[in-house]
Formats: C-alpha cells, structure tokens, sequence
C-alpha cells in the first residue's frame, strides 16, 4: 500500500509543480496517470521510485507484512525511464547482470533468464547486442529485467511514447500480464491509447493538484 | 603597416646575417672529457685564448669514447681526452693528426665513511679492485666508455677479475651523476680527482685509494683529420691547440685551482710522474 | 649515407636476432611501465568517479588542478622524488633510490594526472539513467560503480593505452631516479638518451624503433576503443 501525505515536489528555487495533500492507494491497480506535457508525471513517479528526494511530505510504502518504507526499494517498486538504459551487453547479458546482483546460483539464474526472455518473446535475440534492439523489443527486454525480480510495483514513464502500432500493442500485452502475475503498475501517458483503455484507475495531475478517479472497464475518458 | 614594420624586418635581418657570418667563419668546436668541463678548467682557459685569438670555442662536455666518436664523424675541430689506448688507435687509423700531450690529472677511488670493504688507506689501487670484487662490494661504474671507464677496466683487468660481481652497477652517465650515485647507495667508484674536489662537499664519500701510478692520467689533445671532412675549422683548432701547449697555456694550466687545490699538471712534452700530484695536494 | 645505412642494418639486426641486452632493456621498460600503469588504475578509476559524480564543494579547482598536474615535466617529478627519495631526503630510509621500485613511484605520478584526466571525461559522458537502472535493480553500491566503469570500458581502456604511452616514452624522471643502471634500471629511454653518447647509435635505433612500433600500435588501439567508445555513449 503506498500512502502520501502534504507532498510537495519542484526544480531549484521555482513553486511547487504540485501538491498532493493525501493519496493512498492499494497497490493492486493498473493506474493510468495523466496530466499535459509539463505537468510533473515523471517527478512524481520519480519521488514514489525514491530517484528523488521530495521538497516536502512524506511517502510510504507498506508492502506484504513488512513495515512501512521510504523509497527507495529496490527491486520491489521499480521506475522505468521513457527511453529505458540497457546496459551496453547482449540481451541476457542485460538479465544476467540483476542475476549476479542478488547472488542466484548459477543453474538457477540461466534457468530462469531463459525463461524469461522467452516468455517476454526476446528468446531469438538472446546473445544479440541490446543496444541494436528495435525500441519496442528495447522497452520488453526493459520489462523482462525487471520482472526477474518480480517487482510488487512498476512505474513506467510514458512506456508507449515513441512506439509504433505493433510495437504498442507487444508491449501492452505484456504489462497486462505483468499485472495479472500480481505486480501493481502506475503508467504516465498524455495521450490515450490500447493501454490506457486497460486501466482501471485514473490519477490526474490538473491546475496543480492530483485527482484520483476509480473507472470500470470500457467506460470512455 | 607593412612599412612600418620594415626598419624592424631589416634590423633582423642584419642581425642574422652577422650572427651567421661570425658563426661560419670563427667557431672552434672541441669535444671534450667531462672531466676538463665539470672542474672549472676550460672555463677558466678557454676565455683567455679567446681574448688573444679570432676564435670562439665550443665546448661539447661527452664521455672519450662519444668525444672520439664525434672526432670521427667530422662532428667537432678538435678533441681533448684522457684515454691513451683509444687516442693511438683513433691517429693511428688516421681520424686524428696531431696529437700532443697536454697535461695530466689522477683518479683516485672514493667510498662511503664506513669502508665496508676495508681498503682505505692502501695506495696499490689494483689490490684495493681485487678486494672490491672479492667483497662484492656496491661499486658504480661510469659505463659510458669514458675515458676514466677504460682506466677502471684496465685496474679491473690488472687485478685479475671481470667486474661481474654482485654490487657492480654500470650507470651509462656521466662523472657527476656516478658520484650522486655512489654516494645515494654508499658504494664505491672510481673518479678523476677534478670532478671530485669540485663535487666532495656535497657527497657522503672519502677518498679511500690514492697516489698509485696506475691512477695516472695524462690528457691529449688531437685535431680531427682535415683531410677526412670538408668545413672543418682546421687553422682555428691548431691554434687553440698551439695556444694549449704554449708557455702560456701550460702556466694558466699550472696555475689553475680548484677549492685552492692543484688539479691539473702541464705536461707537455714531458714525462710526468703521477705520484707528484697527489703529493703537492698533502 | 652508408654509415646510417649500416646502422639501421645493425638495429634490424639486433631486433630480429633477439639480441640479448637489447631484449631485456625492453623488459625492464615493460616491466616498470605496466606495473605502475595497473597500480595507477584502481586509484584514478575512484579519484575521477568522485570528479565526475559527486558535487562537492572546490570541485572545479580539483579537475584544473589534475590538468595541471598533466602539464608538470617528466624532469620535475624526477626532482621532486629524488629529494623524498634521497639519503638525505625525507624517504631515505627505504633506500629506494636508483631502484625499479622508485621509477615505478615516478611513472605512477606520471600516469595518474593523464588517467584521472581522461577516466574522468568519459565517465562523465556516461549517462545518469545507469547508475539509477542498477540502484533500482537492486545493485549494491560497489556492484553500481563497478557496472558504471565497465559502461564506460572503452573509454577506460583508452585512457590505459593513452597513459601507457605517456609513462614508456618518458625519459626524464626515469634517469634521475632510476640512474640508467645496466640489468636493473636501463629502460628503452634511457638507454637511447645515454648510451648513445658511448656512440651505440645501432642500439639506440632499435629502441627507437621498438617505441616507434608501440607508438603505432598504441594509436591504433586508441583510435579504435575512441571510436567504439562513441558508439557507447551515442547509442
């Protein structure tokens, strides 16, 4: 469960892009988070990801039984940047890495990297440079890496910005049965779209404040 | 703008063109010990000759066998050097003519305080090299082909070994830095008595062997075959050479002190006695 | 003209003949220069992440300074570790002098300055999404900085190559603290400033050359990781 109180965020010296005076959220929802060009998505999915410091307020984490944390928390609430880093390696190469991080035996992690790559469709371009991946198979690799870990949250910025059609909907495919193997997923776009039409929650960033809507399936923005 | 600048152009330009006419016509190049150079002695010299004669000497200070080297090459007028086996050999083959004898000086061997090889005091520098050698003593060689390197390996042959043993270090480099050297490791070496007067008191060293005739050492001075290279300044080299064993230089020579210390004996035309010099420094 | 063509013959000779005293010139020079090149690299390596990446106060003085040091003559540092290093210097007690171990401290010094330099240019152009991706992914502290040196390796191996080339071809602090001693501390360069004088003008020239071929060797090397080094950062 995430909760947020009196949070307040912006650059140096200039107002406050927001401020969000209360929010909690269960932590089991696939959320859509809108808000125009400017509006402070990403520094807002940034602060819940522990990337930045807030200016003021509180967040906290409540995951499983554990007591509740500040962010960061690694490997459990994961940020996605819109253009995700890969590291300069192939594409298991890339899985490998978060495998050494948290000490898998050997068996184990090339067992569950292969698993992996071939469920996220990435099996073909195992030993391929990640860097010459096409950008919608860049954002599954992305994904795949991070689901390694099995995350109990994702946030993912802008995930879909810069994808052509196909590549949109692999890409959609694959968050939604990220979020039906129990991850909860807050994703930012401006812009409505397949994905967006899955989500079954709406948090907007609007004159300054965060609005919080619950909508069914299939009801139109 | 471009006239301006003329009187300064042609100002260079004059400057140039006297600087090279003097150069072409009244440059001595002598090639010489570094033992001559680092003891004062040709600075001392040299500015006398110069005063009395049209000629400026340039003075290029490298161990005997670069000195005969360069004298081989047509590289320099004229050479003066410490090494009678290598001057012979070099008139012999006819790269030098001329040769006279100059003066001379004599080495002697220093070593730390301590004398951990126990040889201060002696005066048979060939026994004190044997002990060296049985010792294993640090001992640093010139190993530059100088002059005084040949002098060390010949002590080193008249004493009956090769110098292979375990303190031997053969440095490459000149009489000044083989001191530092000697003296940073406290070991031994083997100097000419100008260099070390000139550098003792800033070196953790003794005198431990001195007064040997096998210590002696006699100076030549020979002028580079004119016949073998063309602009060569043959007429300024005999001159300087002519000025050196005049009664002139031999007494400036004689004259010639070093932290009031004797260091270099004229010797021309004369067989010299080596135990002399160390006698009239005690 | 047939006295320089003699000589090269010579030099050729002596390279091809593995001419024993030539080789293990060579061997001392490689030996000096890649032990002080390795034991610069880990101190360098933290010393421009820390320039790099963390804003702390003097730090804009602290990257002219290391320019600086960049600029400092071989000699100079020679001199300087000389005086430490001397009987009567402050160090005298390690009896280092004229020792391989005191020219590997001065090729050391030397490279440092050309490391930091150019360790801290490249690391610099790595991207900040790197460091987040790994502490996201659960990476230690340790585990993000070493994923951050091997993001950037082509750009670290080119700063090896670069400060190898620098610290072999350095003539200057060799002969003052290393003394040119035969079989201990005769390097390439040294060896060519010295023994020329004793008119080895053959041996002289086969050294030359050997430098001449790492220098060719080097640059090319260089030319290479620079050119996959941008790679790295444009893609």
């Amino acid at each position: 469960m995430l909760e947020v109180s009196q949070l307040a965020h912006g650059f140096d010296r200039e107002p406050a892009l927001w401020e969000i005076s209360h929010l909690q959220w269960q932590g089991r929802s696939l959320v859509h988070l809108r808000g125009d060009n400017g509006s402070g998505k990403t520094t807002l999915l940034r602060l819940l990801a522990g990337l930045e410091v807030p200016r003021q307020g509180t967040i906290r984490w409540t995951l499983g039984n554990a007591a509740p944390l500040s962010p960061p928390c690694p490997g459990r609430v994961l940020y996605l940047h819109q253009q995700p880093y890969l590291f300069d390696t192939s594409v298991a190469g890339n899985l490998r890495y978060v495998a050494r991080w948290h000490g898998w035996r050997r068996e184990e992690a090339r067992h569950r990297v292969a698993a992996m790559l071939e469920h996220c469709g990435l099996a073909a371009h195992a030993e391929q440079r990640a860097r010459s991946l096409s950008g919608g198979e860049r954002m599954r690799l992305a994904l795949a890496r991070a689901w390694l870990l099995s995350p109990r949250v994702l946030l993912l910025d802008e995930p879909t910005a810069s994808l052509d059609r196909q590549a949109i909907a692999d890409v959609c495919t694959l968050i939604s049965s990220l979020h039906e193997a129990g991850c909860a997923i807050v994703l930012s776009a401006h812009q409505p779209s397949v994905l967006t039409e899955r989500c079954d929650e709406y948090w907007c960033l609007e004159q300054r404040c965060l609005q919080v809507s619950a909508f069914k399936q299939g009801v139109a923005v | 703008m471009l006239q301006r600048r003329f009187p300064l152009l042609a100002a260079l330009a004059l400057t140039f063109l006297l600087a090279s006419g003097a150069q072409a016509a009244d440059i001595v190049r002598l090639a010489t010990t570094t033992s001559t150079y680092n003891s004062g002695l040709l600075d001392y010299l040299l500015p006398k000759f110069e005063q009395d004669h049209p000629y400026q000497v340039q003075v290029i200070p490298v161990g005997t066998g670069k000195a005969l080297r360069l004298g081989r090459d047509g590289d320099v007028d004229v050479v003066l050097t410490h090494a009678p086996g290598a001057e012979k050999a070099f008139v012999d083959a006819g790269y030098g003519v001329e040769p006279h004898g100059v003066m001379y000086n004599d080495f002697v061997i220093v070593g730390p305080a301590d004398d951990p090889a126990g040889i201060e005091g002696g005066d048979d520098a060939t026994r004190a090299f044997a002990t060296l050698a049985d010792e294993g003593a640090t001992f640093i060689s010139r190993g530059d082909d100088s002059g005084t390197e040949k002098k060390e390996n010949h002590l080193w042959q008249d004493a009956g070994t090769t110098p292979d043993f375990e303190g031997y270090r053969s440095a490459g480099q000149g009489m000044g830095a083989v001191l530092n050297m000697a003296s940073e490791l406290q070991g031994y070496t083997l100097t000419d008595r100008g260099t070390w007067l000139a550098m003792k008191d800033k070196l953790d060293l003794e005198i431990m062997v001195e007064g040997d005739k096998a210590l002696f050492n006699p100076y030549q001075v020979i002028l580079v075959n004119p016949e073998r290279h063309e602009g060569l300044n043959t007429q300024g080299a005999r001159a300087l050479a002519e000025w050196l064993i005049s009664d002139e230089g031999q007494d400036l020579i004689d004259a010639f002190r070093l932290n009031d210390k004797v260091l270099f004996h004229a010797s021309a035309g004369e067989k010299v006695d080596p135990s002399a010099a160390v006698q009239e420094n005690d | 003209m047939r006295e320089l063509m003699n000589t090269v013959g010579e030099a050729l000779y002596l390279l091809v003949s593995f001419d024993p005293a030539l080789w293990e010139i060579i061997g001392v020079s490689f030996r000096v220069s890649l032990t002080a090149i390795f034991a610069a690299l880990p101190p360098s390596l933290l010393i421009a992440l820390l320039l790099a990446r963390v804003a702390f106060p003097g730090r804009w003085f602290a990257i002219s300074l290391v320019n600086t040091f960049m600029a400092v003559p071989t000699v100079v540092v020679g001199l300087v570790l000389f005086m430490l290093l001397s009987r009567s210097g402050p160090l005298g007690e390690w009896q280092l002098l004229f020792t391989q171990r005191a020219m590997i401290m001065g090729q050391f010094l030397l490279a440092m300055p050309v490391l930091i330099a150019m360790l801290h240019s490249t690391l610099q152009s790595i991207d900040q999404r790197a460091w987040e991706t790994a502490r996201q992914l659960g990476a230690g502290w340790w585990s993000s900085l070493w994923l951050l040196i091997r993001e950037a390796r082509f750009g670290v191996i080119a700063a090896v190559l670069a400060a190898f080339g620098r610290i072999i071809a350095e003539v200057g602090s060799a002969v003052m603290i290393g003394g040119n001693i035969e079989h201990f501390t005769r390097t390439i360069t040294t060896a060519i400033a010295l023994e020329t004088l004793k008119g080895k003008f053959a041996q002289g020239l086969a050294l030359g050359l050997v430098l001449l071929l790492l220098a060719l060797v080097l640059n090319v090397l260089l030319g290479v990781m620079r050119g996959r080094g941008h790679q790295t950062v444009s893609a």
